[in-house]
């Protein structure tokens, strides 16, 4: 099996765990560790174990310079493996269904299915 | 009945000519016609490139819409069965106008995509919630072909 094909699949079975509720996320605030300098701005940090080890995600903006004066903001979303003392120790590369990770982990943990029953049941 | 017979059997010199004449007038005629053929089939290939280059971003980005929806609603399955069949219907008639864009070479993920949202959504009942998934896991990766096509026909604009 190709490693980018393993890298998709590991993330698109986190995404599956999350969706059913079998993965359980906690946010955190931004790592002090992420951040490097004025140039990374990170707001919120998502963790999990999952077979004894810890899952990070986060989104973060990033200064993406244009030339030496002139620079843009730009977004990107992160998912590492790391260890209790935040040590990470593998990141996985870009895929798009990070972005589908991330919003089902916000929907999981901000509790917005509980919000709209509350809402819709009053 | 006589003066029939007696009509010249041998052509006279004009008559070679107008043979040769009517011969290239024929042959003029088809290649006339493979010609109007081919820039029949040219333009046509033109109008539908043009047509796909221009259409391509909106089309990446409804495809993105209809990627992120269903795996939002992958998270509350149980109470999104009506939700769940309205969107694999939308995409599906979104992929037909996809399919009609794309060249015979990048239709058939698209061919794919449009069994698996008819199955899905043929017959009594909900889909399942595997078959959902697998519908979403196509649609990752048809936007990530149109992503590539999208590159390619920068470099290569008559694509």
């Amino acid at each position: 099996m190709r490693e980018e094909n393993r890298d998709f699949k590991a993330v698109t079975r986190l995404l599956e765990l999350t969706q059913e509720g079998l993965l359980k996320w906690e946010s955190r605030g931004p790592c002090d560790d992420i951040l490097e300098g004025r140039d990374i701005v990170v707001d919120i940090v998502y963790v999990a174990a999952k077979d004894k080890r810890l899952l990070r995600l986060y989104q973060f903006r990033y200064k993406s310079w244009l030339d030496d004066v002139n620079w843009h903001w730009e977004e990107d979303i992160a998912l590492e493996l790391s260890d209790e003392k935040r040590v990470t120790w593998w990141r996985f590369p870009e895929n798009r269904v990070l972005q589908d990770l991330l919003e089902a982990v916000k929907f999981r943990t901000v509790g917005v299915d509980q919000f709209l029953d509350e809402l819709l049941g009053q | 009945m006589q003066l029939f017979l007696e009509f010249p059997r041998e052509p006279k010199p004009m008559n070679h000519l107008n043979d040769w004449l009517s011969i290239a007038g024929n042959v003029s005629s088809i290649l006339g016609l493979l010609v109007t053929l081919v820039v029949f089939v040219k333009l046509r290939h033109i109008h539908r490139s043009f047509l796909f280059q221009a259409r391509l971003p909106d089309l990446r980005k409804k495809i993105a819409g209809h990627r992120s929806t269903i795996s939002r609603l992958l998270s509350t399955f149980a109470d999104s069965a009506h939700e769940i069949e309205t969107e694999i219907h939308r995409c599906h008639a979104n992929l037909q106008s996809l399919r009609r864009k794309l060249g015979r070479v990048h239709a058939g993920s698209v061919r794919n995509l449009l069994k698996q949202t008819r199955e899905a959504t043929k017959g009594p009942g909900s889909p399942s919630r595997d078959k959902v998934r697998q519908i979403y896991l196509s649609l990752v990766l048809l936007e990530e072909e149109l992503e590539n096509l999208s590159r390619d026909i920068k470099w290569r604009p008559g694509e």
